[in-house]
């Protein structure tokens, strides 16, 4: 007898030729021509043919054949159970490693995800999406257990391949958010998967074949054991499979689909996988080999209270109907349904509150929207915030006792107020990005119709020696400005990326447009992460932004956003010095908010001002490592009321969650190269509603502070 | 007592005009890697090299510096204190050479007495197939860049940070003219010297310790 009738989880195990593996045993023809034709289309053939197969290949034997489909159309099932629960790991495992780490790189994403083993064995596969969703609820502070008699019940034949089907529920869609909370419960009930064990449907023909009896105790037997043994690699069925799993990851290495939307409508078809921004393989690994041993001891984010990724639910609805079916009785006791109850109740809390901020912000662009509808030709130009925006800049007041103060506007006060704290909170969604950066940085107001052609045309065939200086080092730095992403350098043919000309003649046009400010390096660095934000948003349904709008918006950006120094724009050649002033106050508000780390650094000798300095010209691009934190320290620049406190605020706040990891540090030059990192991409997780929360209490606290005068 | 060699930290800083390839050469001196994009440095970037030059052990602390012209108001901040500083030029680029002159002047005028310095023409791997045609990308000749090393005192080399060419041997040479024994005597942290420590650098770090190829 062939060893796979012994053993029903060698059969699960060759997967990736099912058929051929469950023909064998019974000892047909194994021959590719029937393969194909059971297996695949035999719907597709005439009566006659089928008579004809049955009479050759089954011996005139119809059941034998009906067999041998259902045989293939379970193990089939199993396959796909087995991919489906490889994917949800790898899911759980990628969304794991993105808390933990932020934006890590695609090769390392990559390199951990294959370093997961793949799980062959169905059984225990259905076992622990069971247990899983109920390790849920249990987590939440139920202490019902099953009771002994659900733990091992009978197997029944008849209710198996309902639970199989059932199981295939898409259980493995993740919500995007999904919290550390479930991955938490996931991975007790991986703890606790070995204690107790659950029914579920072997394959069909396992029990069907009497000769399999016997099996039965066996399989419970290994339900039931310890992880390790169960894991035990059988190495002739390894290689069997290794062809379907390869396959699995050729396809796509990364399942991101259920981290964000597809980014760009562009790059939809690109050959590239890279992360939703569009970065591909930005990390050296050199680095991420130091990063993960220099951030062991990072404060750990803090996990947020309630919420429960989508998988729970789809399997809390994959147990519902189980619950429901006739045949899914085996599972159901009141100890279970209350379970389900409670995950039920968990999935809706968290979606509430996982929803509440997007519905807010729902609700406030349609106020701003309708508020905003035009009562004069000049409302019109001036948009909704903009005008708010530009009348902030002028007169230098605060956003509230400039709304205070105007009465008519009141309407559109309290939104501003309300949009203030939900940016604070929650930073302003993909969705509405691109409206809101137009409207509250001004840029609205500055567009001029058909200025940026001028403009372009203008830095084109210049003779104006300043305007040419800059031209010359915009050139120098375009290809090297964010090489590692798709949108700007072509990886394939190291040629331009699809928004390489759009970021070159917003920079070129700009110094056209302000030739004193010309272009700095940083600029480069600083318009590229604009434009991905705005990519993000394009592919959330948000405005539509041309290359026209966005020049005027980087303009804003630049002109009336980023803080100035005795009037002088902030990349202005002659701020440089002032910049390094004003870094020099930094240190004072350090050491008074953050002593502990003042003190430390000062110990070391670490001058705070080269550090400094490089996170301001880059406005923050190099002092935090993910785009999805940078965008929103944008949005919180757009309504700051002072800018130049708010780039301490965010200074202070960066050195605030790096605290413990700098501390650390015995030597001086181990705190430059973590800052040195941080550059790279290569730094810890930080929430950015934690950030800007933080951000804001120094910046209250800046206040009042009193500055000694520099000596 | 041990065998341990002794170490000196060694703060170097690199100046030069924008592109010349500055960040290249240190990453080849740090992690043997090239990259053809590289990202402009912004302000300035930070890393460490060890490096044993006869029998002790060099740790370089590395500034480098951004190149475009306005940020060459804080350049002090970078090479203040600075024992070594690598002054680097592209030799295609004849402006960039102008550029290095001021460097070394500046340097002469602003930085410590005893600071060595090296000249560093890079980019030789564009030039180092058609030296003498006439149609050469070479703008800088090597007897420019000879002549203004003698005359300002300097260590001179022409290097590729792509092909790697000459890329440690400015390090070595720049090691062995550092004077002996000045156990680290770091103005601000007024530190102990680096003997015997334990280095709790990241294995980044740490791991070139067995690269460093001089
Ligand atoms: N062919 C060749 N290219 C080089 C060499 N060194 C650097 N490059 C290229 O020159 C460009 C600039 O190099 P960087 O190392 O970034 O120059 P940098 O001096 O640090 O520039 P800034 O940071 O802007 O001051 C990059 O595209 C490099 O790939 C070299 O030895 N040979
Ligand atoms: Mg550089």
């Amino acid at each position: 007898m062939p060893r796979s009738d012994l053993f029903p989880e060698l059969a699960v195990k060759s997967q990736s030729k099912p058929i051929h593996a469950l023909r064998s045993k019974d000892g047909y023809s194994s021959s590719q021509e029937i393969n194909g034709l059971v297996s695949d289309n035999l719907h597709n053939s005439s009566d006659a043919q089928i008579a004809k197969l049955v009479n050759l290949k089954f011996n005139s034997n119809a059941f034998a054949l009906i067999r041998q489909l259902s045989q293939d159309l379970s193990a089939k099932e199993t396959e796909l159970i087995l991919l489906r629960e490889e994917k949800s790991r790898r899911e759980n495992e990628l969304l794991r490693l993105c808390n933990e780490f932020g934006n890590l790189s695609y090769v390392e994403v990559d390199r951990r995800l294959n370093a997961l083993k793949p799980e062959k064995n169905v059984h225990k596969v259905v076992s622990a999406m069971v247990l899983d969703a109920m390790a849920i609820s249990d987590s939440q502070g139920s202490n019902e257990r099953l009771p002994k008699d659900v733990q091992r019940p009978k197997p029944q034949s008849r209710n198996k391949r309902t639970a199989l089907r059932r199981t295939q529920q898409p259980f493995h869609k993740e919500e995007k958010s999904a919290s550390t909370q479930n991955r938490k419960s996931l991975a007790e009930a991986t703890d606790i998967r070995s204690s107790v064990g659950l029914p579920v449907s072997p394959n069909l023909h396992d029990t069907q074949n009497p000769k399999e009896e016997p099996i039965w105790p066996r399989w419970l037997h290994w339900l039931n054991q310890s992880e390790e043994s169960v894991d035990l690699p059988n190495k002739s069925t390894d290689i069997q499979n290794k062809s379907s799993i390869e396959n699995s990851r050729n396809k796509s290495v990364v399942e991101l689909e259920s981290m964000g939307d597809s980014f760009s409508p562009i790059l939809t078809s690109t050959i590239f996988d890279a992360d939703k921004f569009g970065f591909v393989n930005d990390k050296p690994l050199q680095n991420l080999k130091c990063k993960t041993s220099s951030l062991q001891d990072m404060p750990s984010p803090v996990e947020s209270p309630v919420s429960i990724s989508k998988s729970a639910t789809e399997i809390n609805l994959t147990l519902a109907n189980v619950e429901n079916s006739e045949s899914g009785k085996a599972l159901t006791t009141l100890a279970l349904s209350q379970s389900l109850d409670k995950l039920k109740l968990l999935n809706e809390q968290y979606l509430a509150t996982s929803e509440m901020h997007l519905k807010q912000w729902d609700i406030l662009m349609r106020q701003a929207q309708t508020s905003g509808s035009p009562k004069s030709d000049q409302d019109v130009s001036l948009g909704t915030f903009g005008l708010k925006a530009q009348n902030l800049k002028k007169q230098g007041s605060s956003l509230r006792k400039m709304f205070g103060h105007e009465d008519e506007l009141s309407d559109d006060s309290k939104s501003f107020k309300f949009l203030q704290r939900l940016i604070y909170e929650s930073g302003i969604p993909p969705k509405h990005r691109n409206y809101l950066w137009f409207e509250l940085s001004g840029a609205k107001n500055r567009a001029i119709a058909g200025e940026y052609q001028r403009l372009l045309a203008n830095s084109q065939g210049t003779s104006d020696p300043t305007l040419i200086e800059s031209i010359d080092q915009i050139k120098l730095d375009l290809h090297r400005t964010l090489p590692s992403n798709i949108y700007f350098n072509n990886q394939k043919t190291n040629g331009p990326g699809p928004q390489f000309a759009a970021l070159k003649n917003i920079l070129m046009a700009f110094a056209a447009y302000e030739p004193n400010i010309g272009y700095c390096q940083g600029m480069n660095k600083l318009l590229g992460n604009v434009m991905l934000g705005v990519n993000e948003s394009h592919s959330h349904g948000g405005s539509k932004v041309s290359e026209e709008n966005l020049f005027w918006l980087y303009v804003s950006i630049v002109e009336d956003i980023l803080p100035c120094y005795s009037e002088l724009n902030f990349f202005h050649p002659k701020a440089m010095m002032l910049l390094r002033e004003d870094s020099l106050i930094l240190r004072q508000y350090l050491n008074k908010l953050m002593p502990q780390l003042g003190k430390h650094l000062e110990s070391l000798g670490v001058e705070l001002e080269l550090v400094v300095i490089s996170w301001w010209i880059g406005v923050f691009t190099e002092a935090v490592s993910s785009i999805d934190l940078w965008l929103k320290l944008l949005d919180g620049l757009l309504i700051a009321d002072n800018p130049r406190i708010k780039f301490h605020a965010y200074t202070l706040a960066a050195f605030y969650f790096y605290q413990r990891a700098l501390c650390g540090f015995k030597e001086r030059d181990s705190i430059y190269g973590f800052i040195n990192l941080l550059k790279t991409g290569n730094g810890p997780n930080i929430k950015s509603n934690e950030f800007m929360s933080i951000a804001a209490s120094f910046e209250k606290q800046i206040h009042t502070i009193e500055l000694k005068s520099p000596s | 007592m041990s065998f341990a060699p002794s170490t000196t930290s060694v703060k170097l800083v690199l100046l030069g005009e924008a592109a010349v390839g500055k960040s290249s050469l240190v990453l080849r001196f740090v992690s043997n890697d090239f990259q053809e994009n590289k990202e402009p440095t912004i302000g300035a970037a930070f890393l460490t090299q060890k490096c044993t030059v006869g029998d002790r052990t060099i740790k370089y602390e590395i500034w480098d510096t951004a190149g475009q012209e306005r940020f060459a108001s804080l350049a002090p901040m970078y090479y203040r204190n600075a024992q070594a500083a690598l002054v680097v030029y592209d030799i295609t680029k004849p402006a960039s050479f102008i550029k290095a002159r001021h460097w070394v002047k500046e340097l002469h005028e602003q930085a410590s007495k005893d600071i060595t310095i090296a000249l560093v023409g890079n980019k030789y791997d564009l030039v180092a197939d058609d030296n003498d045609s006439d149609d050469s990308l070479r703008k800088v000749s090597m007897e420019e860049g000879k002549a203004l090393a003698e005359e300002e005192g300097l260590l001179f080399f022409e290097t590729s940070a792509k092909s790697s060419h000459n890329v440690n041997e400015v390090f070595v040479a720049i090691g062995s003219k550092i004077p002996e024994a000045k156990p680290v005597t770091e103005e601000l942290g007024s530190r102990p010297g680096n003997v015997g420590r334990i280095d709790l650098s990241g294995p980044a770090l740490r791991s070139n310790l067995s690269d460093c190829a001089c």
